[in-house]
């Protein structure tokens, strides 16, 4: 596991002229006008907005769940190291979501069939495939269990989500979206669903990963105090930065 | 390795999946069930079939034919045979011991050679049995030693069910008694045991101790009708093959006397001469044809069933046969004027053509009708592809591919196919192995026998899986539930991630 803060000199990745516009029926309806976007290895940057400001959108673009729109003739890019995400094949982006990138949605978003330990272990079941994970499988459910260990879940292995209060649920999505190590977190209103108190001991968690891994996160909320934990504070306001 | 996982997970714990897995057990139960009994009535019948007339019969129907020993002695001659016997084979009148009159198959045998040819002397009922043979027995079969019958002791019935067996066993020996031996279905009186013996309802109605009279109709060589004759005939026995219309239709009486009823006797032969009458005129039969004189000559029997021997192929002892009754026929080209060499199976032709056409309608209607559970299996999956939309949405957010959804859903229409194909064949074998009893008790229940036996000839229901048929049908029901699933995965595969991660 990669230790220590990073420089924040590279650019890790890069938004420019992100549109997006979604149809409600006959309706087109405008989210994001242009976003441009930089955020270096190892960078905590915070997206405030307000509700419907296109936060969660400029998250799903940036992790390749979503696409951005052509405007004038000219798609947005998204790139990651240099590379645009969504040029790459669909095999690409499948990796680009499974290795390089950890989501950590506001609803936890856990498998409900899965225990803790197999909702932790899911991005490396699909990274390693049936029999690479039947290979590894001592060594993926250690650092599963390493990572759960890390977040007070320790005794909470074999329990399924639904036995799980909403911050340990959102403690065992974090730990999932770091199994496979990614370089960046995209966290969509982490702590929208939990209690003030809850919500900043998930912060706590963020900022220890942040802090011990170097990794660099996007997290876009609504809440002021919870955008001031990151490094850096980017405003979104009717589908541009301001 | 989440897709084993997921299968596992979503299959037991919840109702639904396991809905989709009942309907593909049903549907493989049912047309394996559907198969094995009528793929079983068709071997019955043919099984039974051979075992009653042989591997190939000569045969002119009514009339007959003469020099039938001549024949019987040549054919029984050629290394492809391992016996023959002769019968004659009419229609006639039986008046029953309670004064009904009935129309029955009557059939002129002798029992020796006749049982070598055919399974007759296994199939009679009445005899003494062994200590063994008496424990697989109804408690109420009169073979019991303890079940009283009329007024006899034990030791009594024995004697009486040992010269029962012997009579019937003699039966068109020389010398030996005159009698006849009645299909067990012939007698209304009698009744089914629940372990397939039989009993009688009333005991002076015991077949066994009664008479029977037979009325036939003899014909002349020209197809002339001569008067009728009646016989008095003891029943020395009767007779479980287990096919309906045998059981219920065929009387056996001694050769001897059903020759001798027909006028087929030794002493009628044409001479070619015409009766004439007082001015010299030829006396005609009702059909306007002149009379023949008939002279002492060789009689007539209607059939002679052969039995190949081993490794004998049926239609190659045809041709040999042929070959001889042609020979036989050049010898005496007046009197064989025709007969017929059929293979058992030519013999039966059309009734064994119309059940094998029957099989595979119905075989083929349940199929149709069993593709069903790819729409039950396609309506449930699309309805868990709904429920599971935004896993679907979290397996793409952490890296998971389109095909890699569409595989998990396919993979679980693959494995509720197997589960249920599975557990659809474990249910069709306990239903077809017990079939005759679950039959009786629905019968009993509802007061409706669906195998009615008069329709389909056999007094049970086949009971045998065949397991390569079963086989085939599991892998229809497994291919039936991928189909099924396919839809759905596919659905599941094109869902829109973000959607999908929105889904409520």
């Amino acid at each position: 596991m990669p230790s220590g803060k990073p420089a924040q000199s590279e650019l890790l990745i890069s938004a420019r002229n992100v549109h997006k516009t979604y149809r409600l029926g006959r309706i087109l309806v405008p989210v994001l006008h242009g976003v441009d976007l930089d955020v270096k290895a190892g960078e905590w940057v915070a997206v405030l907005g307000a509700s419907g400001s296109g936060k969660s959108t400029l998250l799903h673009i940036l992790g390749s769940l979503d696409r951005p729109d052509e405007q004038d003739g000219k798609r947005g890019t998204v790139s990651f190291h240099g590379q645009d995400v969504h040029q790459q094949s669909a095999w690409v982006q499948n990796e680009y979501r499974n290795g390089k990138v950890g989501f950590v949605f506001q609803f936890y978003h856990l498998l409900p069939e899965m225990t803790v330990a197999e909702n932790t272990a899911l991005a490396a079941m699909i990274r390693l495939g049936r029999f690479g994970y039947q290979k590894h499988h001592h060594e993926i459910r250690e650092a599963a269990n390493t990572l759960l260990d890390a977040f007070g879940l320790g005794d909470r292995l074999d329990h399924r989500p639904a036995e799980l209060s909403g911050g340990e649920r959102q403690r065992v999505a974090i730990a999932r979206a770091l199994m496979n190590e990614p370089e960046i977190l995209l966290a969509d209103e982490p702590t929208g669903n939990l209690d003030s108190v809850t919500g900043g001991q998930i912060l706590d968690v963020v900022a220890r990963t942040h802090s011990e891994r170097g990794l660099a996160i996007v997290m876009v909320t609504h809440d002021q105090t919870v955008a001031d934990r990151a490094d850096r504070i980017v405003s979104l306001e009717s589908g541009r930065i301001v | 390795m989440y897709h084993a996982l997921l299968t596992r997970r979503y299959l037991f714990r919840r109702v639904i999946p396991l809905l989709a897995m009942l309907s593909v057990a049903l549907c493989v139960a049912m047309v394996i069930i559907v198969l094995s009994v009528m793929g079983g009535f068709l071997d019955m019948v043919r099984v039974s079939a051979r075992q009653l007339i042989g591997d190939v019969a000569v045969s002119r129907p009514i009339i007959g034919f003469p020099y039938y020993e001549e024949m019987l002695s040549e054919i029984t001659a050629l290394p492809g045979v391992e016996c023959a016997a002769p019968m004659i084979e009419t229609y006639g009148l039986v008046k029953m011991p309670d004064g009904d009159v009935v129309s029955k198959a009557i059939f002129g045998i002798d029992t020796t050679s006749f049982s070598a040819v055919t399974t007759f002397s296994d199939a009679l009922i009445w005899k003494p049995l062994s200590d063994d043979e008496l424990k697989d027995v109804d408690d109420n079969d009169y073979r019991q030693p303890n079940v009283a019958f009329l007024d006899w002791d034990a030791d009594y019935k024995r004697q009486m069910l040992a010269r029962f067996h012997d009579d019937a066993l003699n039966l068109g020996q020389p010398d030996a008694k005159e009698g006849a031996v009645l299909g067990v279905e012939i007698n209304p009186y009698n009744q089914r045991l629940q372990l397939g013996q039989y009993s009688v309802m009333h005991q002076r109605y015991w077949m066994p101790v009664n008479d029977i009279t037979i009325t036939v109709i003899p014909i002349t060589e020209r197809g002339a009708v001569a008067t009728a004759e009646s016989r008095k005939l003891p029943v020395f026995n009767e007779f479980f093959v287990g096919r309906f219309d045998v059981d219920s239709n065929y009387v056996f009486v001694p050769f001897k006397v059903l020759q001798s009823m027909l006028k087929m006797g030794p002493a009628q032969v044409e001479t070619g001469e015409f009766e004439r009458d007082a001015n010299g005129d030829y006396v005609r039969d009702e059909f306007g044809d002149p009379i023949p004189i008939l002279a002492a000559g060789p009689g007539r029997c209607t059939k002679i069933i052969i039995k190949a021997a081993q490794g004998q192929s049926d239609d190659e002892l045809k041709e040999e046969v042929e070959q001889v009754c042609l020979e036989v026929m050049a010898r005496h080209p007046k009197e064989i004027r025709n007969v017929f060499v059929m293979t058992w199976e030519k013999q039966i032709e059309r009734y064994l053509g119309a059940i094998k056409k029957e099989t595979a309608l119905v075989t083929t209607l349940f199929s149709i009708i069993s593709t069903v559970s790819i729409f039950m299996v396609l309506a449930i999956f699309w309805t868990i592809v709904q429920q599971k939309t935004r896993d679907i949405g979290i397996l793409r957010a952490v890296g998971a591919s389109k095909f890699g959804v569409a595989w998990l859903f396919v993979r679980f229409g693959l494995a509720l196919g197997i589960l249920g194909a599975i557990l659809g064949c474990a249910l069709a074998y306990v239903i077809v192995w017990n079939i005759n009893p679950i039959h009786t008790v629905v019968g009993e229940i509802t007061g409706t026998y669906i195998w009615d036996p008069e329709v389909y000839y056999f007094s049970e229901l086949p009971n045998e899986v065949n397991p390569t048929h079963a086989a085939l049908i599991m892998c229809g029901g497994v291919v039936f539930a991928v189909l099924g699933s396919l839809i759905p995965g596919m659905r599941a595969a094109m869902i829109d991630p973000v959607t999908a991660i929105r889904y409520e």
